[in-house]
């Protein structure tokens, strides 16, 4: 009910036309991060009104209205919902740009899914070089664990490295030395 | 599907870890340094996947000047992608983004002008919005009143890209809202016979 408030302001020629003048994707993001109606959706959506998936299946909705409508282009509805999307939830608006870069006659939208399918990898990326991180740092444990005898029962490893350097590592294998004095 | 979705990630991947400045066709300002360009396949998908421009020109047009009668004069529409910066820096070839305008204005040679300073045709018009600059138009007339500096000036025409849409003629201040606000002006002119090398 009151994602229909929204997409009746955003859905319109009065509203839209202002997305053909951009002159870049800095500019467009500053704008959609300026615009008052974007905001009452993000506050809404922040409140549970909307729902994100809804802002997905209206992305959906319009996609194929692109390529027939005449006065309206949809392009800078299509961007909003986008953006929106990208703010709440990333893996969702991922989802989303891969449908807009397979839908042709988008101009804006189809830069913004490039810019977050930018950010999703890099969020990717992060993440699994923060995973590997972990992983290297329990190896490590295990490994000095071993060296050690085996018989130390520490709950867990360190964590808080999010990227270990040799520097932490000596770090580490001091506490790790000290536990083993308290155990014997 | 999902196979589609990982080999689209996978052309992403590569896309993003494309440097811009190994562009194919680079383009330098005076003082040689490259003007930043999207990555060419970005811009030859934008080409493929642009609408109607003319269409949607004339929408945009209509919509502003009935709103004020604003005497828009629209001097060209083109399906070939290019920017107000690529208007005016690259010779309508291509499109680039405004982010790095002031520099590239500085490294041409390009000085604000001061309110002493007199403004003259071929001159630039920087708009800005929240410091940051977003538009430029070319100025193609100006008509004085009694006094030959900037306070006489009574209009100022501007030619500017609107985004993917025409090229239009325009008073100075008579821009859509998202090209945000007249700035400052900025000349090339060199007061002097002898001009500084570059």
């Amino acid at each position: 009910m009151k994602l229909r408030h929204h997409t009746k302001r955003i859905e319109n020629l009065d509203y839209q036309i202002q997305f053909v003048a951009l002159s870049g994707t800095s500019v467009l993001l500053l704008t959609l991060s300026k615009h008052e109606y974007i905001r009452d959706l993000l506050n809404d959506t922040a409140n549970g009104e909307v729902v994100a998936e809804e802002l997905l299946c209206r992305i959906m909705e319009l996609l194929p209205k692109v390529a027939t409508e005449r006065e309206l282009s949809y392009d800078g509805s299509i961007v909003t919902y986008l953006y929106c999307l990208s703010v709440v939830d990333l893996p969702l608006a991922q989802r989303a740009s891969y449908e807009v870069m397979q839908s042709p006659g988008l101009f804006w939208s189809r830069r913004l899914a490039r810019h977050i399918d930018e950010l999703h990898l890099s969020k990717q990326i992060s993440d699994s070089l923060r995973a590997h991180s972990e992983i290297v740092n329990e190896t490590r444990f295990n490994m000095s664990s071993r060296r050690i005898g085996g018989e130390i029962q520490s709950s867990s490893p360190p964590t808080h490295y999010p990227v270990l350097t040799d520097k932490h590592y000596t770090e580490w294998q001091v506490e790790v030395s000290a536990d083993e004095l308290e155990v014997a | 599907m999902i196979v589609a979705q990982l080999k689209y990630m996978a052309g992403t991947l590569l896309d993003f870890k494309t440097d811009s400045s190994d562009h194919p066709y680079p383009i330098f300002t005076r003082k040689r340094s490259k003007i930043i360009q999207p990555p060419l396949k970005h811009v030859e998908e934008d080409q493929a996947n642009l609408g109607d421009v003319r269409a949607e020109t004339h929408k945009l047009i209509k919509h502003i000047d009935s709103a004020k009668n604003n005497n828009l004069v629209i001097r060209s529409v083109s399906q070939h992608l290019y920017s107000c910066v690529g208007m005016i820096f690259c010779n309508r070839r291509t499109w680039i983004d405004p982010d790095n305008l002031i520099d590239i204005l500085t490294d041409d040679g390009y000085k604000k002008l001061t309110e002493e300073q007199k403004l003259s045709v071929g001159d630039v018009a920087l708009y800005c919005s929240h410091g940051k600059p977003r538009h430029i138009g070319l100025v193609t007339y100006i008509h004085y009143g009694d006094e030959s500096k900037r306070q006489g000036v009574l209009n100022v025409r501007v030619l500017s890209k609107w985004g993917y849409a025409g090229e239009v003629e325009h008073f100075v201040n008579d821009v859509p809202g998202l090209c945000g606000k007249l700035d400052s002006y900025w000349s090339d002119r060199i007061p002097d016979e002898v001009a500084p090398p570059y």
